[in-house]
């Protein structure tokens, strides 16, 4: 059976309308938190379009980042910043005039750039005449990997994908220059807090029994990255998402108690050392940074298959870094930066 | 026996329940509504995404992702609920500027004496 592009355009359209009436709603909304909602409600839908678009990879980064990370983070955030929120300063209502004229500036000129851009599925675009053949033709016969996305991301285009990963990294380096303090110094801060109170034995229950599950799904998700959708990125957020739900489910102490700052420390950068070291072998056996087919002799195997293996190291070192940015991420936005008590 | 028009009408009828939800995100009056609406919006996103791999014939590629949204969705209802807890909490009286200096150290507290120990005289006499 052939996918027809034109069968369900009904689905598109009616998809699109709700991605504008939620992006319009998470503007509109009073609250943080209802905005925080619809902009989670927008992720899905989005997940949803990349589905229909077979863009399979991207909507399963969307899956799992927009429904554990993104709307959390937001939340965290939101936390924070709220204990200083005042309502209705005149300076404020100035500057976020301002921010409107400038988004609506750039969403102009975004608008009349799409032009420019080839059709959906376009089969005489650059992209589809003259580089999509050779990696759909090549691909499987040179690095041995069925799934093309996966190839590409970690073989052909390998630079790329190490400086995003370091780009992870330096985010969570930011946010950790930023927010991080030992916790006497902003002592009213603290006692600003409301204590979360009751208990959670049914959350606890069903945290206990899908934690393993979902770090078993997280393994096979980068592990099984050469044969299906996903790959280092994918099962990095959902590993982080694990330790996430635990300090949610339980609070931030039993999840640091399990996964020491340190610990996430040496983790995010850990990765992406992996990852540049393996570049740095494969330049001192003499290839280019990040052949991988320069391992084919340590590994005692075919430069196919070493090119399959240094993928599959290469997505190790982005699925470690990924996850502990992201635990690094929620540690010090739930908290405020002095990891006493998350959301 | 062509099954494909029966989920595509399958599809059709989720989307538009679907549209019902986000009706409730939009305008339910309070925050709890719009919890429940997302919630079930990405429960129905799980099986749409299920719906389109069947209408596309690849299944096998789609299930991950629906595994990752049946393992995940919840983990943003469990934050949003736990921002509500807190925010629906009273909250603390401000602390008074007098209460803490800006420049005081750590906190240090305050123990008061340990009680003396009982008098073993007095213990023998009684």
């Amino acid at each position: 059976m052939t996918w027809d592009a034109s069968l369900l355009w009904q689905f598109d359209i009616l998809i699109l309308l709700m991605m504008v009436i939620c992006a319009v709603t998470a503007l509109a909304l009073e609250g943080l938190l209802s905005s925080a909602i619809a902009t989670g409600v927008y992720s899905f839908l989005i997940c949803l379009m990349w589905t229909h678009m077979m863009a399979v990879d991207v909507a399963f980064t969307e899956a799992a980042v927009g429904a554990a990370i993104s709307t959390v983070i937001f939340l965290g955030t939101a936390q924070y910043i709220s204990r200083w929120i005042k309502k209705d300063r005149p300076k404020e209502q100035g500057i976020k005039q301002l921010t409107l004229v400038i988004a609506m500036i750039c969403a102009g000129m975004m608008l009349a750039a799409t032009r420019d851009l080839p059709d959906w599925a376009d089969t005489a675009s650059p992209a589809s005449t003259h580089l999509s053949p050779g990696y759909i033709e090549q691909g499987y016969f040179e690095t041995a990997t069925p799934n093309v996305v996966t190839a590409v991301l970690a073989d052909y285009r390998s630079y790329d994908t190490m400086f995003e990963v370091v780009v992870v990294f330096a985010a969570a380096l930011v946010v950790m220059v930023l927010l991080r303090h030992t916790s006497h110094k902003h002592r009213k801060v603290l006692h600003l807090r409301p204590k979360r109170e009751g208990r959670d034995t049914v959350l606890r229950g069903a945290a206990q029994s899908i934690i393993p599950v979902m770090q078993i799904f997280a393994l096979y998700v980068l592990f099984h990255g050469h044969y299906s959708p996903g790959g280092g990125f994918q099962g990095g957020v959902i590993f982080g998402a694990s330790f996430i739900l635990l300090a949610l489910c339980y609070n931030l102490k039993f999840s640091m108690n399990r996964f020491k700052e340190h610990a996430v420390l040496w983790c995010c950068a850990g990765g992406v050392l992996l990852y540049a070291g393996i570049g740095a072998a494969c330049l001192s056996l003499g290839m280019n940074f990040l052949g991988y087919g320069a391992l084919a002799d340590g590994l005692g195997v075919s430069v196919v298959m070493a090119r399959s293996h240094g993928i599959l190291a290469v997505e190790i070192g982005v699925g470690i870094t990924v996850m502990a940015v992201m635990v690094s991420l929620y540690y010090d936005l739930a908290s405020g930066g002095d990891l006493e008590d998350g959301l | 026996m062509n099954l494909e028009p029966f989920f595509i009408a399958m599809a059709v009828a989720i989307l538009f329940l679907m549209l019902c939800n986000l009706y409730r995100v939009v305008a339910g009056p309070t925050v709890i509504d719009r919890m429940l609406g997302m919630n079930v919006i990405g429960t129905k996103t799980t099986v749409l995404i299920v719906l389109i791999g069947i209408i596309d014939g690849r299944v096998a590629l789609f299930i991950d992702i629906t595994l990752a949204y049946a393992l995940l969705n919840f983990i943003t209802t469990i934050a949003a609920a736990r921002f509500y807890q807190r925010l629906a909490q009273p909250a603390p009286p401000e602390p008074r500027e007098s209460m803490v200096a800006p420049s005081a150290g750590p906190e240090v507290k305050v123990v008061d004496a340990p009680p003396a120990a009982p008098d073993p005289v007095r213990k023998e006499t009684r």
